[in-house]
């Protein structure tokens, strides 16, 4: 896991982004790009950009967030719809440490379709689950008293039913 | 509780502190599930074991040897451990799988994770992230990808879990996203945006809003937020029925939503219609529709007629045969007294504000972008369409569109 650089096509234009613990990559432009936030810095620099610097993300978020970048990257047709599918399914397959750092990346770099993946594999641990299986889950600490986690429930007594 | 498990004894990558593989859980075909682990699992500490619980059926394969258990914990003793440091629980990296591919047999080959138990000396785990460490906004984009039901349990978790679920992105989410352009039409618009979502979505939900000089009501369903409509019987075609002799038209506020509705005196021939455009439903939902209706006290014919009840799609072949000639429609076509003589099963059901109301055809219909159109030959109706949430809850459906036909059938 160091710098992964293009692989592919040798003609594609590379870019240079350097994350808060200061390791720096080099991405294809059109994978970096798939980040709005990037995109708008490369647009706002023009070509003379040397490196850009994420000081919100880390050199590991940051590898998986390029690695779906980079699957990214291309137009999907019909036929890789499938098989990208099980990647995306894959990808989202993480530690709840990981997921919820690359989650909060996606959000700062404004990668809408990453952003919902995770969004939607949270939601999907959330689901069907009682107040109790959720804070299992996520390991959360009830900080309500009796009192107020009474009036919660009075409150939304149907969602209990 | 099976203890047999087969530890791997030998602590792997000794190099990174002592670390056990334990085992794997991921998508079981079997249980059509996916085990988070150790998220959905309950993992502590007690003086002598480590416990996992939770686990349904484990299968995984070393090298050649394959182990299959079902268990509902599974007890790690401590003695197994260094004395000094600290232990935790994670899932494996990734990197790992490669190297000691653990096989579920299944359907799914991959997507499994294994728990590890790490003994690093006395570091404890760093940056480990967790959920409530997101900004709230992101808390209420998650929950924005649920359900209103989810939502609402979910509040009960935290004091940041109950503030994030309140916030107008999650149920600006759950509302239809054309609810503004529906309520236009109502005496709801200028209220609308002085609430907040939350509000308006639970207003919806509670109080149908009658839209198109008052011959509709659109409401949301609480549990799928999906939409629901009735359609007033002026919007119906019923067949003779702006012939005085055979039906009349009465305005009944403190009874029906609707401006009017529509009270049958005497026909020899009942025939009601009632069409809805399929792009004003929920996309991707199943409805169901439902005819509401109330008797008369002196109402007559109903318990020696059924009336046969029908839902289809626009283009479909239609029936034109006379009352109690339908033939091959047995999936989507009830036949039903709307007055049960005597000694049978009452079909209707009583909607607790004076009106029954009895689900029209067997079958829920899926909206693609086709066009629904209720149909019943028989002897009256009114169309309803609820959401079915796709699924097993026939019970969720509730709420509907209502239309009053009284009858008077002398």
């Amino acid at each position: 896991m160091a710098s992964s650089t293009s692989g592919s096509s040798s003609s594609s234009k590379v870019v240079k982004i350097r994350s808060s613990d200061n390791e720096n990559f080099e991405v294809e432009e059109a994978a970096a790009a798939r980040s709005e936030t990037i995109k708008k810095l490369l647009e706002d620099v023009g070509d003379d950009a040397d490196v850009i610097p994420l000081p919100n993300v880390d050199a590991k978020t940051l590898v998986k967030v390029m690695e779906w970048c980079k699957k990214h990257m291309d137009d999907v047709d019909e036929l890789n719809k499938e098989e990208m599918k099980t990647w995306d399914a894959e990808f989202v397959d993480m530690d709840q440490s990981c997921l919820y750092n690359v989650l909060l990346a996606a959000n700062f770099l404004n990668i809408k379709e990453l952003l919902d993946q995770l969004t939607q594999k949270v939601a999907d641990m959330i689901k069907g689950k009682s107040p109790e299986e959720i804070r299992a889950t996520f390991n959360i600490k009830n900080d309500f008293t009796p009192e107020e986690e009474a009036e919660i429930r009075k409150q939304n007594a149907w969602a209990f039913e | 509780m099976d203890r047999s498990l087969n530890w791997l004894s030998e602590p792997i990558q000794p190099g990174r502190g002592s670390e056990w593989l334990i085992g794997s859980a991921g998508r079981n075909a079997f249980w059509g599930e996916y085990l988070n682990w150790p998220g959905s699992d309950v993992v502590k500490e007690s003086r002598t074991a480590i416990v996992a619980r939770s686990f349904l059926t484990w299968m995984w394969k070393v090298q050649d040897r394959k182990v299959h258990s079902a268990i509902n914990a599974i007890h790690f003793p401590i003695s197994n451990l260094p004395s000094l440091g600290r232990t935790k629980l994670e899932t494996c990296p990734e990197s790992r799988r490669l190297g000691f591919p653990i096989l579920g047999g299944e359907r799914r080959s991959q997507a499994y994770k294994y728990l590890t138990i790490t003994h690093s000396k006395g570091r404890s785990a760093k940056n480990k992230m967790e959920l409530t460490m997101l900004p709230e906004e992101c808390i209420s984009h998650i929950i924005s990808f649920t359900s209103p039901r989810d939502a609402c349990r979910s509040s009960l978790v935290c004091p940041l879990f109950r503030s994030a679920v309140d916030s107008d992105a999650v149920w600006g989410n759950f509302l239809p996203y054309d609810h503004g352009q529906i309520l236009s039409k109502s005496g709801l618009a200028s209220s609308m945006d002085s609430i907040s979502k939350k509000d308006l979505f639970f207003h919806l939900c509670d109080h149908p809003v009658v839209i198109d000089n008052g011959t509709m009501s659109f409401a949301i369903d609480k549990k799928s937020g999906k939409k629901c409509y009735m359609i007033g019987a002026r919007r119906l075609s019923i067949a003779w029925g702006d012939t005085p002799s055979y039906w009349r038209w009465r305005s009944l506020p403190a009874q029906s939503r609707f401006l009017e509705v529509a009270e049958l005196r005497f026909v020899w021939w009942l025939d009601i219609k009632g069409r809805i455009e399929t792009n004003m439903l929920s996309p991707k939902t199943r409805y169901a529709a439902y005819f509401v209706y109330k008797l008369k006290e002196r109402s007559y014919g109903f318990q020696e007629k059924p009336v046969k009840l029908r839902v289809y799609f626009e283009g479909e072949e239609e029936h034109q045969e006379v009352l109690g000639h339908v033939n091959g429609y047995e999936t989507s076509t009830t036949s039903v007294f709307l007055e049960p003589p005597q000694n049978m099963l009452q079909q209707f059901k009583e909607r607790g504000d004076g009106w029954m109301e009895v689900e029209m055809g067997n079958s829920s219909m899926m909206v693609e972008k086709k066009t629904i159109k209720a149909y019943w030959c028989s002897v009256y109706s009114s169309l309803i369409t609820l959401p079915l949430n796709q699924a097993l809850l026939l019970k969720e459906l509730s709420l509907g569109l209502k239309q009053l036909i009284d009858s008077n059938l002398v």
